[in-house]
């Protein structure tokens, strides 16, 4: 005895270190927003909590009404012993997803706009309204455990009274919402993998929901008894477990009939393979076969360690299929992955040991498993009432010192050692030019532009352009005038030469100064010769710059390493904006669609 | 092209004429008043995001080198899977026909991101409140000219604006008057059901604009999509909920009623033959359950 509860304070010591810190990570993720905390991004907008701590969570938490179902409408009172350890799980289940589900959303305060603000056809809409109004079920079925110990005996016969329209609202509602849940993923049919997207989505999660959630109430039962030292009853185990794989079974022949009806065998045997055919056939078998071959041998699954192994596969499965479904079959179509950060692990965790530390309290100090009395019977409560001293054994005393100790370490730690992922402000990740230039020199005065790509990097005076444009432009901020000159948008940033601007040499811009060539050339007609030069050989521009500018050549052999990893990208990026500008000025003037004011004077279609 | 009010609007774009200028990106940055970008880490390839409604990718000619510039935006679909999927309804058609956001209902859930099969709607992660963001088509891009901001800035009327039905013919025009150059396709006209944004081109645009080509939803066995829209392809499932809420209701009350009697009739038995019969049952009725 002494072992299992020293067992059990570390593992609740555990969950009060995770429990802290996923709240402190929470508090950043809503002082400092969501791009702070989470690897989330456009392409796959649906991370951990909602995939992990929702679908498959409430998935997991499906005890609560299949035992539910079983014991008040089939009215089976073999499996009254766990009917209130599965609401228990159940109400910590989807408390816990709803929970995640506050964090997660961008604007938690108006979390209660669905309750007013319909769209049936939403199937998420449909969700939102069956997990709140079944976890609020939950909790009134959860009712009577506590209001038992408690000096109100009218109060819980009156529950009582309800309680069978509510369970079976509850038990509806349920079948619906893990359909649903599945549902949410068939609004993307070109987007996720065909080896998850099919049209019989809804079936097949819910039937999985079933099977797994009676696994998961097997293991938990097990793990419980281990903790608290008691004895397990294997025959009601084996009952439930007889059930999952029949749920379990049953899905499997579903997804086989879906693959042939459909005719998606090719995903899975060739000739479409892919990775994604690899992780689909983990998860197939985790989630089925494993578990069904365990529950359906009986020298398996009459024996802990069979039932251990069996369960955790099949819980294992499901968390595979609903994250595969959610997130990992979106990888593909969304060019792009999604690993979630440090902090969004905390998190979810940190909800779920908050839901363990609520079950703790509740198995140990309510009657879950000693139900006293029985429905038949009108209620005997023959439980002690609620006594002052437990109060203060559950919120004061050792624990509370302990946890107080706890938080105190755990708070500022995690605080400052996240600073980078959730409680510290949205760091952006600059447009590529940045990390390029700040190797060479953090005042960005010189560059190394090659600006067409061939490998040959000129100097690039970037202190002087700036000057040039920013005095020019007038413009109010220098920020601003960055914005003007770096191009606004480059996905795909591609190669312009010099000359693409720079070969306007008969006006005086800052594109091309033509009185400093002036100038350079002493005489006139040594500059016509030179303007000449641009329409004999327009193509040859670049090299006739460079007879003079050689200067401003390097060559990359010239380059160290280090150098020419930090080169400035295409000359796109850097002065793009400012061609237009100043080429756009004169537009005005111009008529014709040849004048070089015009973006297709230098731009063909099709270039 | 003269603007109709009543009428279904919509945005043409002919690839072979766009330049890859970027003016319309822009005109859209400069009348929406967007902030500077600096989303390179949320943003995907085709260079939207929180901050831009319009952009353009560069996508690989016919020939390798050869390249063609092509605008992405929101697509204003005839039956938008956005709207369908918002859980609060924040998306709406309006007269006009584009599909507007609602900022006021939004609570942030990205259903719509998952929805979209473009991927068009983009999030403000960056903000601690954030907003879904996409490109907007109504009244509050329009310039003094009629024209969305974006389609009046084209220096060569690449992107053009107008009547959809107009638009189609305009397409179906060019398309005849150089069937050489033209592929013989309006993207946009059919697919998920048919957009208001349509574009015609000389290279195949289905992967850029995430419109899979036939063969393509043939080999996801969804071939239905060329044509029909993601709601109604998911409608079934909609009125499920409904009719499954009524009988599955209906059907426990049903099957307690009858257990309830059975056991009633048992228990008189047992009291009469002073027997205590063992329940035998143990998984069968949770096979039962499962049909429902």
């Amino acid at each position: 005895m002494n072992n299992d509860r020293i067992a059990l304070a570390r593992l609740k010591d555990l969950l009060w270190i995770i429990f802290i810190a996923g709240m402190v990570i929470g508090l950043g993720r809503f002082i400092f927003g969501l791009g702070a905390s989470t690897n989330m991004t456009d392409q796959l907008p649906w991370g951990l909590w909602k995939v992990f701590n929702m679908v498959a969570g409430a998935a997991l938490a499906t005890s609560g009404f299949i035992i539910a179902a079983i014991i008040y409408i089939f009215q089976i009172e073999k499996f009254k012993p766990v009917a209130r350890f599965s609401i228990v799980v159940g109400f910590l289940g989807y408390g816990s997803s709803l929970t995640a589900l506050l964090f997660d959303i961008g604007l938690p305060h108006l979390g209660w706009h669905p309750f007013v603000m319909w769209n049936p056809h939403s199937f998420l809409f449909e969700v939102f309204w069956c997990v709140s109004v079944y976890w609020s079920i939950t909790a009134f079925e959860l009712l009577p455990v506590i209001t038992e110990r408690f000096p109100f005996p009218r109060l819980t016969h009156f529950i009582h009274q309800i309680m069978l329209p509510v369970v079976i609202l509850g038990i509806t509602l349920s079948t619906m919402h893990h359909s649903s849940l599945g549902s949410l993923f068939m609004a993307s049919p070109t987007r996720l993998h065909p080896l998850w997207y099919s049209l019989w989505i809804p079936p097949e999660f819910f039937i999985s929901a079933m099977g797994a959630g009676l696994s998961t109430i097997v293991l938990l039962l097990i793990s419980f008894s281990y903790l608290y030292r008691r004895t397990v009853n294997l025959k009601l185990l084996t009952s439930l477990v007889k059930g999952s794989a029949a749920f379990l079974a049953l899905y499997l022949v579903i997804k086989i009939l879906d693959f042939t009806i459909n005719q998606k065998w090719n995903f899975v045997f060739g000739p479409d393979i892919s990775w994604e055919t690899y992780l689909f056939w983990i998860e197939i078998v985790l989630q089925t076969i494993i578990p069904v071959i365990i529950f359906l041998t009986p020298a398996f699954r009459k024996r802990i360690i069979g039932l251990i192994i069996g369960t955790s596969s099949a819980v294992l499965g499901l968390l595979m299929h609903r994250i595969d479904t959610g997130i990992i079959g979106y990888f593909t179509s969304a060019e792009t992955t999604y690993i979630p950060n440090l902090s969004e692990f905390l998190l979810s965790m940190g909800i779920l040991s908050g839901a363990g530390l609520v079950f703790f309290l509740i198995v140990e100090r309510f009657h879950i498993f000693d139900e006293p009395g029985t429905l038949a019977d009108g209620h005997t409560p023959a439980v002690k009432l609620w006594t002052r001293s437990e109060t203060k054994e559950v919120f004061g005393g050792a624990r509370l010192k302990r946890t107080l100790v706890t938080a105190v370490i755990v708070i500022p730690a995690t605080w400052i050692l996240f600073q980078d992922q959730a409680t510290g402000p949205f760091k952006p990740i600059a447009q590529p030019i940045s990390p390029y230039v700040l190797g060479i020199d953090a005042m960005r005065t010189q560059l190394r532009l090659d600006g067409d790509l061939n490998g040959n990097f000129v100097n690039f005076n970037h202190k002087q352009h700036q000057e040039d444009f920013v005095d020019e432009y007038d413009f109010e901020k220098q920020e601003e005038s960055c914005i003007m000159c770096h191009h606004l948008n480059l996905p795909n940033d591609n190669n312009t030469q010099c000359r693409a601007c720079h070969k306007d040499m008969l006006l005086d811009t800052p594109m091309f100064n033509a009185e400093r060539h002036r100038n350079r050339f002493k005489t006139e007609a040594a500059f016509e010769e030179f303007k000449h030069w641009e329409e004999v050989q327009p193509t040859k521009n670049f090299k006739t710059c460079l007879e003079c500018h050689q200067e401003n050549m390097i060559g990359l052999a010239k380059m160290s390493e280090k150098e020419f990893s930090h080169q400035a990208p295409g000359y796109k990026h850097a002065l793009h904006g400012s061609c237009q500008n100043c080429h756009r000025e004169r537009e005005g003037d111009a008529a014709e669609a040849d004048d070089d004011s015009n973006c297709q004077f230098c731009h063909l279609p099709g270039k | 092209m003269k603007k109709t009010p009543s009428k279904k609007m919509g945005i043409l774009t002919d690839v072979t004429k766009c330049i890859g200028c970027e003016r319309c990106v822009e005109a859209c940055v400069k009348k929406n008043k967007l902030p500077r970008d600096f989303f390179a880490h949320f943003k995907g390839k085709d260079g939207l995001s929180g901050n831009r409604y319009t952009a353009i990718v560069k996508t690989e000619g016919k020939e390798s080198g050869t390249w063609r510039m092509v605008r992405r935006q929101c697509m204003h679909c005839l039956e938008p899977s956005c709207m369908a999927a918002c859980l609060v309804g924040a998306f709406s058609i309006n007269a006009e026909g584009a599909v507007v956001y609602d900022a006021s209902k939004c609570i942030g859930c990205r259903y719509c991101m998952i929805a979209c099969p473009f991927s068009i709607p983009r999030y403000q992660y960056n903000e601690v409140l954030p907003y879904i963001q996409k490109c907007k088509m109504d009244e509050t891009c329009q310039m003094d000219d009629g024209l969305p901001a974006c389609v009046s800035a084209c220096p060569t009327q690449a992107t053009i604006f107008g009547p959809r039905d107009e638009l189609i013919k305009e397409a179906e025009k060019r398309i005849k008057s150089d069937p050489d150059l033209y592929l013989d396709h309006i993207y946009g006209r059919e697919e998920f059901g048919g957009t208001s944004v349509m574009y015609i081109s000389d290279i195949p645009l289905g992967e850029t604009l995430k419109m899979p080509s036939k063969e393509k939803l043939e080999h996801i066995r969804l071939p239905s999509l060329a044509t029909q829209s993601i709601p109604s392809l998911v409608e079934p499932w909609v009125w499920v909920t409904p009719i499954q809420f009524v009988t599955v209701g209906a059907g426990l009350a049903g099957v307690w009623i009858f257990n309830r009697k059975n056991k009633i009739a048992q228990e008189k038995i047992e009291k009469q033959s002073q027997e205590n019969p063992q329940n035998s049952l143990n998984v069968g009725p949770i096979k039962e359950d499962n049909h429902e």
